[in-house]
């Protein structure tokens, strides 16, 4: 039996896959969307749930829905931390 | 507030506005802990958890310590602190250090508190990152938190497991770095 387009599992899996240009991904900045994404060499991660990335703000200095690949290069600690996110999709060029 | 320090501190490139909403966040991240730690040191009982009960309470202590000193620079800089403790509580720089499911489970208690201090050693990196060469009062205030944290970690890992801290307990008063911004 399929899923319901309307169920929360099948929109998590049809988000499994999926692809974001930049202007897709600015969406999810927790401003103009509860759902906080932000992509790290490629990936896309869904941090909506984190405590650390109320709104779409993380330590005050960077935003989600963007590109944070050179941010975290500056960051005091390491990618390994996104680990503990799902990975919701691709970050693809424009 | 004190004016001229405002101007060199945005003369110097620093984004001040920025720089207070950071600090307010790492006062709630250091109020929360002082209280979230006070649960934490009241479970931790028995054989295991009687011997982890002092550091835990040293670095509760200085957490507040952290605290009462981060406040003067907040008004000096023009910022204030929220009106209610819910909003300070939810702005905080760091994941509540909740009383883990199991309680009498002192592995799991160390967890939060290393995570805890964790998170602080990052937050205060960061804000030392921002201010060195620039904003002097706040990254001596940040380095001087800092160096407590990292030795809050070091205690919390040893017990875990990862390694010696190479530290003794505090011999006397608390703060060795921080109580020259409390005096």
């Amino acid at each position: 039996m399929g899923l319901l387009p309307c169920s929360p599992l099948f929109s998590i899996m049809s988000m499994k896959m999926r692809t974001f240009t930049k202007e897709e991904l600015a969406k999810y900045n927790g401003q103009d969307n509860t759902q906080v994404f932000i992509a790290y060499k490629g990936k896309v991660y869904d941090v909506s749930n984190s405590f650390l990335w109320q709104n779409g703000r993380h330590q005050v200095t960077h935003v989600a829905g963007k590109d944070l690949t050179e941010d975290l290069a500056q960051a005091p600690h390491g990618s390994g931390l996104l680990d503990i996110f799902p990975v919701v999709g691709t970050l693809i060029e424009d | 507030m004190a004016r001229v320090a405002i101007e060199m501190v945005k003369k110097s490139g620093v984004d001040v506005d920025q720089l207070v909403e950071l600090l307010v966040k790492n006062a709630a991240a250091e109020l929360t802990t002082y209280y979230y730690y006070t649960i934490l040191r009241a479970n931790l009982i028995g054989l295991e958890g009687e011997g982890i009960k002092e550091i835990a309470e040293t670095a509760r202590i200085e957490d507040r310590n952290h605290f009462e000193a981060l406040v003067p620079r907040i008004y000096e800089l023009g910022g204030e602190l929220p009106e209610n403790m819910k909003d300070f509580h939810d702005v905080s720089a760091c994941p509540p250090a909740s009383l883990p499911k199991g309680p009498t489970d002192v592995k799991a208690v160390l967890k939060v508190l290393v995570e805890a201090e964790r998170c602080a050693v990052r937050g205060y990196t960061h804000i030392c990152n921002l201010t060195a060469g620039k904003d002097h009062r706040t990254y001596d205030l940040a380095l001087a938190i800092l160096n407590e944290e990292i030795e809050h970690e070091s205690w919390f890992s040893e017990f875990l497991g990862e390694g010696p801290s190479g530290h003794f307990l505090r011999r006397g008063d608390t703060s060795p770095f921080v109580s020259k911004f409390l005096k």
